[in-house]
C-alpha cells in the first residue's frame, strides 16, 4: 500500500506532528508513505528526522507522474479540506484514478467564519466570484468542500464530533494522535533550571507550548489573564511561554500587557520542548467547550497527559474522556476566573495535583499510543481500498 | 446573485405631488433597477396639476406591468395618498420612497434577506442624502432598534419597510400627522410589535432640495409640536405617566418629563466611598426632592474596592430602586431622582444613567459604546453638553450598551437576580459588566441627557484607578459580545473614539465590513 498524505500547512507546524508520526509507524510496518506540504520540505526537521519522503506541492505533478505507472494500492488522505488540500487531491485523483480518504482535525466552518469575521451562512450566500477572492488556499470553499467530502471513498476524524461534517454519510473512521511515551514522560529533567529563567523554587509554573495565532488568540488571552488575577490575588503562579505568539484578537494591547513580567522564551527546537515542559507544575489547556474546541484536539494535549502532571483542558474532545476531578480539571466556560479557580484547586491541594498527574500519565499510555493508532488507520485505509471496486472521482 | 429562500413579494408604495418629473423618473427607475425581481410599484398621484408629473407616471406604468398608478381627482395629502397606495397593494411587505427619493440597487434585496432571516415585523436601514445637482453624501449610520430613541428623534427614517398585515391593523397613516405621518405610523406599529430590524447598510438616497426636512431643521413649520404631539399620544396610549415636548432649542427633538401623577417607589441610593463623605454628599442632601429617599453610605475596609462595597450598600437597601452613585458624582436638579425613573419604568428598561458632564459643562460620558478599538469607550466625551450630538444622540435619551456606576439607577430585584456586581473586578469595569449582563438577560440601558450630573473625578484619580486586569476580565468575560461590535454605534463610524465621526477613507458600511472581512 502506498499512502500520500497531503497536508494544508508548512511541515513544522503542529498540525504535522501527527501525519509525521503516523507516516513514520506506517512506514515501519511496511507501507510506502509520501507527505506533502507547502514550503520547504526541509522543515519537517522542526518536528522529527522522517524515515519517509516529503515534498511540496510544486514537485506533487512529478511524483504523480512516477505514480502513474503503478497506481495500483495508493490512498490519498486529504489532510482537511482546505484548498490547497483540495486541488492537491483533484491532481492526485485525476493522475492515478487512486481513491482519497479526506481526514477532519478541525471545524472549518468556524475557522473561516473567524478569520473572515464572516458568519458562514453569510459567506456561504455570496455571489461565487467574492467566495473565490475571499477563500484562499489556506481555507475551505463553500462551493468546493461538500463536493469533495461527498466524493471521499471515506473520512476520518480526530474526534467524533467532527462527522457531522461527513454531509454523504461516507465510511468513517476515529484517527486519534498519539504520544511518544519516553520522549513525554514524568521523571524527565528540566531542560533550565528555575532560577535560569528568573522562577523561584516555590513558585506553581505553568508551561504552554505552541503557536499562538488567531484561532486560539481569545483562549490565550484567557490563560494570560487568569494567571495574572492569581498574581494579583497573592498566589505565586509563573506560566513560561514556549513558541510565537502573534498578538491579535478584540484587545491586542491588554494581551501585550498580560504577557509583561511572565518568562516568554519564543521558538523552541522540537527536541527540547519535553525537558521544558519538564518545569512544569501542571498544564492548562484553555478554551470552552465550544464550536472551536469541540472539533479538535489540540497536539500539545497528549503530551501534557503524558508528562504525568495535572491537566486542567476543555470539557469536549479528550476531556470527553476524563472524569473530572480524577483525571484531569475539565472547564465548562474557559474564562479566566474558572481556570483561575482551577488552578487554585491545584494549589489549595496538592494531593489531588498528585493524583491528577498520576492518572494523566495512565491515561496517555493507555490510550494515546502512535503504534496503535497508525495500526488502526493503516487497517482503515485497507479496509476502504479492498471495498472499492475501481477509481473514485473527485 | 444572492439568493433569499422563500422570497416575499414586496409592494413599493410612493405618493407623488407635483413632482419634478426628472426626480420622479430616477425614484421610479431606481425601483426598476432593484437586483431583487420580486416586487411591484404602487404609486399614487395626489392630484397634480403638473401634466408632466401625470404623463411620467402613465409613462411608467405603460412600460413595466409591475407599476400600477391611482391618480386622485384632489390633493388630500401625502397620508391619505399613501393609504390609497397601500389598498392598491397586495404584497406581504410595503416599503415607502417618497416621489423623490432614489433607492440603492440591492435595497430590496437586503430588506428580503433581513425579513426572510430574522423572522421580523419591521425593518429600517441608513440613508443619505441626494442634493438637487444629484450629489451623494452625508449619512446617518444609526443605531439598532432603539425605542427609547425613537421617542426623541425620528431617527428611524428611510428605509422603513414593515407586513403590510400590520400596517393594515393599525390603520395606515394618520393624516392629522402630515409631514412626520411616517413617524407617527412608526410609533404605533411599536405598540403592536418589537421585532423591528435595522439593516446596517444604505439602502436610500434622501432628497435635500427647499422644502424638503433633509435639507434643513426648520424646512417644515410646526413639524417639532407635530412630533411632540405624536410621542404625546403614543405614551397616554402605552400608559406612561410622561410628557412629550419639543426640545427648547434643538428642533426636531422631543424631550420626556415625569408627569406629575407618576408613582414615586422608595429609593435607595448607595455610595461606596473612598476617602468619607464629602460635599457632594451634603448636596444631594439639600437639593434633592423626593419622599422616599435613603441614603447608603458604604465606607471601604481597607482598599477602596467599589463593586464590593456597592454589594454591601445594596444588601442593606430597602428601596424598590437602587441608584449607585461615586462619592465624586453631583447631582444638581432637585427632581434628578423622578427623571431617571421615567425610563427606568419603560417597559424593556433595565438601567439608567444620564450624560456625565465635566464642571467645565463638557461631556464626561453619554454613555458607554463597547466593542470599538478599546472594550469600552465614554461616549461623546468632550462634547458640549447642550450640543444635539449625532442626529439627536446627545440631546435625546437614547439605548446605550452600558452606563458607568457614577450614576447608574437599577430595580433592586432585578440587580439582585443578577447577583449584583462581579466582585472580580478591582476599581473598574464592574458596572460596565452589569449592564452587559442587563442587556444578556433580555434589558436595555438608557443613557437621557438629563438630569444634569457632575462628575468631579479628576482625569489623575481616572488614571490611576486604571487597572489592566480589570479591563482584561472585561474583555474575556464578553469577548464575543466586543467583537461583533456596539449594536447602537454604527460599526461604519470611528472606532477610534465614539464621537460618531466617519474614519478618514469615510467608506461606506458595506465595503468596510468587507474590508474588515478581508482583514
Amino acid at each position: 500500500m502506498r499512502v500520500l498524505f497531503l497536508h494544508f500547512g508548512e511541515l513544522h507546524v503542529n498540525s504535522v506532528i501527527q501525519a509525521f508520526h503516523l507516516g513514520e509507524e506506517m512506514t515501519a510496518a511496511g507501507i510506502e508513505v509520501t507527505l506533502c506540504g507547502q514550503g520547504r520540505t526541509d522543515r519537517i526537521g522542526a518536528v522529527g528526522d522522517p524515515s519517509f519522503d516529503c515534498i511540496n506541492y510544486e514537485a506533487l505533478d512529478g511524483r504523480l507522474r512516477e505514480w502513474a505507472r503503478d497506481p495500483d494500492q495508493t490512498v490519498v488522505c486529504a489532510w482537511t479540506p482546505r484548498e490547497i488540500v483540495r486541488k492537491g487531491v483533484d491532481r492526485a485523483v485525476a493522475a492515478l484514478g487512486a481513491p482519497y480518504v479526506v481526514h477532519l482535525e478541525d471545524n472549518e466552518e468556524h475557522l473561516i467564519s473567524t478569520a473572515l469575521k464572516l458568519p458562514y451562512e453569510q459567506l456561504r450566500r455570496l455571489p461565487r466570484e467574492r467566495q473565490d477572492e475571499l477563500c484562499t488556499d489556506d481555507f475551505i470553499h463553500p462551493a468546493h468542500y461538500p463536493r469533495l467530502l461527498e466524493g471521499a471513498a471515506a473520512v476520518t476524524v480526530i474526534t467524533e464530533e467532527l462527522n457531522e461534517f461527513n454531509f454523504a454519510g461516507r465510511p468513517h473512521d476515529l484517527a486519534q494522535p498519539g504520544v511518544d511515551h519516553e520522549r513525554f514522560r514524568p521523571d524527565l529533567a528540566p531542560a533550565v533550571s528555575r532560577e535560569q529563567l528568573g522562577l523561584r523554587p516555590d513558585d506553581f509554573v505553568l508551561v504552554y507550548h505552541g503557536i499562538g495565532h488567531w484561532a486560539n488568540v481569545r483562549e490565550l488571552f484567557s490563560l494570560y489573564l487568569a494567571v495574572q488575577l492569581l498574581r494579583r490575588r497573592g498566589r505565586r503562579v509563573q506560566l513560561v511561554r514556549l513558541g510565537s505568539t502573534k498578538l491579535g484578537g478584540v484587545d491586542p494591547r491588554t494581551f501585550q500587557a498580560l504577557r509583561n513580567g511572565l518568562p516568554d522564551l519564543g521558538d523552541v527546537d522540537w527536541r527540547e520542548i519535553p525537558g521544558y515542559l519538564a518545569l512544569a507544575d501542571a498544564y492548562v489547556q484553555p478554551g470552552a467547550p465550544d464550536d472551536f474546541n469541540r472539533y479538535r484536539l489540540p497536539s500539545k494535549l497528549p503530551e501534557f497527559l503524558a508528562m504525568g502532571r495535572p491537566v486542567i483542558l476543555p470539557a469536549c474532545n479528550l476531556g470527553n474522556d476524563l472524569r473530572d476531578g480524577e483525571d484531569a480539571l475539565l472547564l465548562r466556560e474557559g474564562t479566566a476566573l474558572e481556570i483561575a479557580a482551577r488552578i487554585e484547586q491545584l494549589l489549595d491541594d496538592r494531593a489531588l495535583a498528585r493524583r491528577l498527574g498520576d492518572a494523566a500519565r495512565r491515561f496517555a499510555v493507555d490510550r494515546l499510543s502512535w503504534p496503535k493508532n497508525a495500526a488502526r488507520l493503516a487497517d482503515f485505509y485497507r479496509q476502504r481500498l479492498a471495498a472499492l471496486p475501481g477509481p473514485v472521482a473527485a | 446573485m444572492n439568493t433569499v429562500a422563500e422570497p416575499p413579494l414586496i409592494s413599493v408604495v410612493m405618493p407623488t405631488y407635483e413632482t419634478e418629473p426628472s426626480y420622479l423618473r430616477e425614484a421610479i427607475g431606481s425601483v426598476r433597477a432593484q437586483r431583487y425581481p420580486h416586487w411591484e410599484l404602487c404609486i399614487v398621484d395626489d392630484g397634480s396639476r403638473r401634466r408632466e408629473t401625470r404623463r411620467t407616471i402613465q409613462r411608467s406604468v405603460s412600460r413595466d406591468a409591475r407599476i400600477t398608478a391611482r391618480f386622485l381627482d384632489e390633493n388630500r395629502g401625502i397620508s391619505a395618498a399613501t393609504n390609497q397606495g397601500l389598498a392598491l397593494c397586495g404584497a406581504e411587505l410595503v416599503c415607502f420612497l417618497d416621489h423623490d427619493d432614489v433607492l440603492t440597487e440591492d435595497a430590496l434585496l437586503r430588506v428580503a434577506q433581513a425579513f426572510s432571516e430574522n423572522g421580523i415585523d419591521v425593518a429600517y436601514s441608513d440613508q443619505d442624502k441626494v442634493t438637487a445637482q444629484g450629489e451623494i453624501g452625508d449619512p446617518f449610520l444609526k443605531p439598532d432598534w432603539s425605542p427609547v430613541y425613537a421617542l426623541g428623534a425620528m431617527y428611524v427614517g428611510h428605509l422603513l419597510v414593515a407586513r403590510r398585515e400590520l400596517v393594515s391593523e393599525v390603520g395606515g397613516f394618520d393624516p392629522a400627522f402630515d409631514t412626520i405621518q411616517d413617524f407617527e405610523l412608526l410609533l404605533r406599529l411599536t405598540e403592536r410589535t418589537n421585532r423591528i430590524h435595522h439593516i446596517p447598510q444604505t439602502l436610500y438616497h434622501w432628497r435635500a432640495i427647499p422644502g424638503s426636512i433633509a435639507l434643513g431643521e426648520g424646512e417644515k413649520a410646526g413639524v417639532p409640536e407635530l412630533q411632540a404631539r405624536a410621542v404625546g399620544a403614543h405614551l397616554r396610549r402605552r400608559g406612561i405617566a410622561a410628557e412629550a415636548g419639543p426640545h427648547e432649542t434643538i428642533p426636531h427633538r422631543v424631550r420626556l418629563r415625569p408627569a406629575d401623577r407618576a408613582e414615586r417607589p422608595a429609593v435607595s441610593v448607595v455610595i461606596p466611598s473612598r476617602d468619607g463623605p464629602d460635599r457632594w454628599l451634603a448636596a444631594l442632601r439639600e437639593r434633592t426632592v423626593y419622599p422616599e429617599l435613603e441614603v447608603i453610605v458604604e465606607e471601604r475596609d481597607g482598599s477602596f474596592e467599589p463593586a464590593r462595597q456597592a454589594n454591601l450598600g445594596a444588601r442593606r437597601a430597602s428601596g424598590e430602586y437602587l441608584v449607585f452613585l461615586g462619592e465624586d458624582t453631583e447631582v444638581v436638579e432637585p427632581d434628578w431622582i423622578d427623571q431617571l425613573l421615567l425610563y427606568a419604568r419603560l417597559p424593556g428598561v433595565g438601567a439608567v444613567g444620564p450624560t456625565l458632564v465635566h464642571p467645565d459643562g463638557r461631556v464626561c460620558a453619554a454613555g458607554f459604546a463597547v466593542g470599538l478599538y478599546d472594550p469600552a469607550v465614554p461616549a461623546m466625551a468632550g462634547f458640549p453638553a447642550e450640543a444635539d450630538g449625532y442626529y439627536g444622540s446627545l440631546s435625546c435619551a437614547r439605548e446605550v450598551s452600558a452606563v458607568g456606576a457614577d450614576c447608574m439607577l437599577i430595580r433592586r430585584s432585578v440587580f439582585e437576580e443578577l447577583g449584583g456586581f462581579e466582585e472580580a473586578y478591582s476599581r473598574q469595569f464592574h458596572d460596565l459588566d452589569l449592564c452587559l449582563r442587563l442587556e444578556r438577560s433580555g434589558l436595555t440601558v438608557v443613557c437621557p441627557p438629563a438630569p444634569r450630573t457632575i462628575s468631579h473625578t479628576t482625569e489623575a484619580r481616572r488614571r490611576s484607578d486604571f487597572d489592566v486586569i480589570d479591563r482584561g476580565l472585561f474583555v474575556d468575560r464578553w469577548y464575543e459580545r466586543l467583537e461583533a461590535g456596539d449594536p447602537y454605534y454604527h460599526r461604519g463610524l470611528s472606532r477610534e473614539s465614539a464621537d460618531y465621526s466617519l474614519p478618514p477613507y469615510r467608506g461606506d458600511p458595506q465595503a468596510l465590513a468587507m474590508r474588515e472581512a478581508i482583514g
